[in-house]
């Protein structure tokens, strides 16, 4: 540093005029120095929620489309065409040796032998055609004919479950998993069942014999029995709700404290009430989730899931230059707290700007749902959940303790907060079970929106519209 | 019915803050960034092209602050060594993008066209203040240094990379252009004559 006492007057004079001049930076300033400083991390929420949706895609196609019921479907179409393929090279083979029997005969050579001969082929035919069909199971076979020997002679395999204790495959661990799945619904069809089947072939066999047409009856009512058995009590739920955004302030409690202090607050100024100092504007914004919900009853759901929430609100506000004071509750002790800031709660129409109080929310709702009605297609639902809701910014402006100027709210925000929201829902089936609903939606949030530090007290209030969809497992 | 004693706690203290901005407490940094940055934000003023690169300035400076708070050893004021990082921040900043050895003809002063409305007059600091960011950049860079700031011209020439006899040339024109401006502005009269001109400083 240069030695002070060569410094001249108008270095002197410089340095007292400068020394006096202050600017006051922006808001965003300080923001992005806390946000640097305290290492906060944003939040990738179109990564969360595109996470989200391609779970849930995911989810609802596989069960859509289970892998088992492809795998069944798969099968039966082999063993439909191995059937169809035996079937023609049979036919060949038949017709095969019927020419070569014509050509002996034709061939002018006939004797007595050759009429014996036609004689011992007519009585093979007839003794094959009352024959009682053997069945092939006990075998080592490959699989797939298996498959085809069980889907074209159901009345063998009943005949083997009985000769084998239910268990129509003595060599089932060589069996692919599918296989087994079909083999333990043929095991687990009653002998009603069968029977019933039975008469259905008989019938077609009397008719125009057995056709496969009468097969994959068969074997698509065997699946749907499967599925039908198997619809469960668990369903999923996918929503969103386009909401509007309330916000309630109240500071009766701690206005008292204010009495005998010289922190500027609300007694002090000529201001009637909080709500005339504040004006706001309810935003839209909404919420997504998915759910899993289970059937206690056939009219009481429970659920839980796991919801993303964008809440908002706008402030009617002023460019202006001042210091907002916020008064601190410490055990029922007044501190205070100023920070510089641009905006108030009063000013010219030239000035009139709106601040975006804006919040990313993470909730997880566990909760029950009542059916009131269920018709054929339509049904009334009643839904109440709480949601522990955990907030992933704290970028929100709040009022000065005076009432005058807004400030960054971030010191004072409560990030943990519970939740509540009732529902009325109408729904609507459609195809496989699932259901279309809507209905309005009021959800509440329980504690202020700021820490206890902080001595107006914000409670939140969305009214919605709730638009889902509901499927079984 | 109970009667509440109300009591305002004292405002936190320079060693309070300081103690707080060591343990990365957030109140303890804004209440550190609201008792400093209307000077130090004057300062980047000063300094810097326009506003928003003094903003800029200030942000990093900050950032600086908080985070090598902990080299800070009390063996001087706090207020001195936020500035230090403050002045070392905008020349670094400006030294991305600017020359400081340029050389301007006085007569750029008297050529200056300085408008009524271009120089608030609400008060006399922040005219004289803007009176010095008309000045070319490297002109008003060494004239902050040196004059404002207190460095002497070898650590000037150090800081901005630039001779030592450099820093006194650009010096010697930058207070020359100043006279004259402030002059031009009749913020003060006779500059030639220094022994006197403080007592001709209007509205002191």
């Amino acid at each position: 540093m240069n030695d002070q006492n060569n410094r001249d007057a108008f270095e002197q004079f410089l340095t007292d005029e400068t020394d006096k001049h202050q600017l006051f930076a922006s808001d965003a300033v300080w923001a992005n120095i806390s946000k640097q400083v305290q290492k906060e991390k944003s939040w990738p929420a179109l990564t969360i929620v595109a996470f989200f949706i391609v779970i849930g895609l995911s989810v609802a196609t596989i069960l859509n489309y289970p892998p088992d019921n492809i795998l069944a479907k798969a099968h039966y179409n082999d063993s439909v065409q191995i059937a169809h393929q035996k079937e023609a090279a049979a036919i060949i083979a038949s017709k095969a040796k019927d020419d070569d029997l014509e050509s002996r005969i034709s061939s002018q050579k006939i004797t007595a032998k050759t009429f014996a001969e036609i004689e011992k082929h007519q009585q093979a035919v007839a003794l094959a055609a009352v024959t009682p069909t053997v069945s092939v199971v006990d075998v080592k076979v490959k699989p797939e004919v298996a498959v085809t020997e069980k889907v074209r002679k159901p009345l063998a395999v009943k005949e083997n479950v009985l000769a084998n204790n239910g268990s129509p495959f003595t060599k089932e661990e060589t069996l692919p998993l599918a296989m087994a799945a079909i083999t333990d619904e043929v095991a687990n069809t009653t002998n009603t069942d069968i029977a019933k089947s039975d008469d259905k072939i008989g019938e077609s066999d009397a008719n125009e014999g057995v056709t496969d047409n009468v097969y994959k009856d068969y074997f698509a009512a065997l699946i749907k029995k499967k599925a039908t058995k198997k619809s469960t009590r668990w369903t999923y739920d996918i929503y969103a709700t386009p909401s509007k955004s309330y916000r309630n302030l109240e500071d009766d409690k701690v206005r008292n404290l204010y009495t005998t202090t010289s922190i500027p607050n609300a007694n002090n100024t000529n201001t009637a009430s909080l709500s005339n100092a504040v004006r706001h504007k309810p935003a839209l914004g909404s919420e997504a989730g998915i759910a899993i919900g289970y059937n206690l009853t056939t009219k009481l759901t429970v659920k839980a899931g796991l919801q993303f929430n964008i809440r908002q609100y706008y402030i009617d506000a002023y460019q202006t230059f001042g210091i907002a004071t916020i008064a601190i509750v410490q055990n029922n002790r007044l501190d205070s707290l100023s920070f510089y800031t641009r905006f108030g709660s009063s000013g010219n129409s030239y000035s009139e700007t709106k601040l975006d109080n804006r919040l990313y929310q993470l909730s997880i709702p566990l909760g029950l749902e009542w059916t009131a009605f269920e018709g054929k297609k339509l049904g009334l639902n009643l839904g109440a959940s709480v949601q522990p809701t955990f907030t992933l910014n704290k970028n929100v402006y709040l009022i000065s303790t005076d009432y005058k100027y807004y400030a960054n709210g971030a010191s004072f925000f409560r990030k943990w907060n519970i939740n509540t929201a009732v529902n009325i829902n109408f729904s609507y089936k459609i195809n496989n079970g699932s259901k279309l609903y809507f209905g309005p939606q009021v959800r509440y949030q329980h504690l202020p929106t700021y820490n206890d530090a902080y001595p107006i007290k914000e409670y939140r209030l969305d009214y919605g519209v709730k638009i889902g969809f509901i499927k079984g497992f | 019915m109970s009667i509440l004693r109300v009591k305002t706690l004292p405002p936190m203290t320079e060693q309070t803050i300081i103690q707080g901005c060591l343990q990365n407490d957030l109140l303890a940094q804004r209440e550190l960034y609201n008792m400093f940055s209307p000077k130090m934000l004057s300062v980047c003023y000063r300094f810097a092209q326009h506003r928003e690169d003094a903003e800029d300035m200030l942000q990093e400076a900050f950032i600086k602050v908080f985070t090598q708070i902990h080299t800070f050893q009390n063996k001087g004021a706090f207020e001195g060594w936020i500035r230090r990082i403050v002045v070392h921040t905008c020349i670094n900043f400006l030294k991305k993008y600017k020359k400081f050895n340029e050389h301007v003809d006085l007569d750029y002063a008297n050529n200056l066209f300085v408008k009524e409305e271009s120089i608030p007059s609400i008060m006399q600091a922040k005219q004289v203040v803007e009176c010095i960011r008309l000045l070319p950049l490297g002109y008003r860079t060494v004239l902050n240094l040196y004059a404002i700031e207190g460095y002497s011209h070898k650590e000037v020439g150090e800081l901005l990379e630039i001779g030592e006899s450099t820093s006194r040339s650009q010096y010697t024109r930058a207070k020359a252009m100043l006279e004259t401006i402030l002059v031009n502005k009749r913020i003060i009269e006779h500059p030639k004559h220094e022994l006197n001109w403080m007592a001709a400083i209007r509205n002191k």
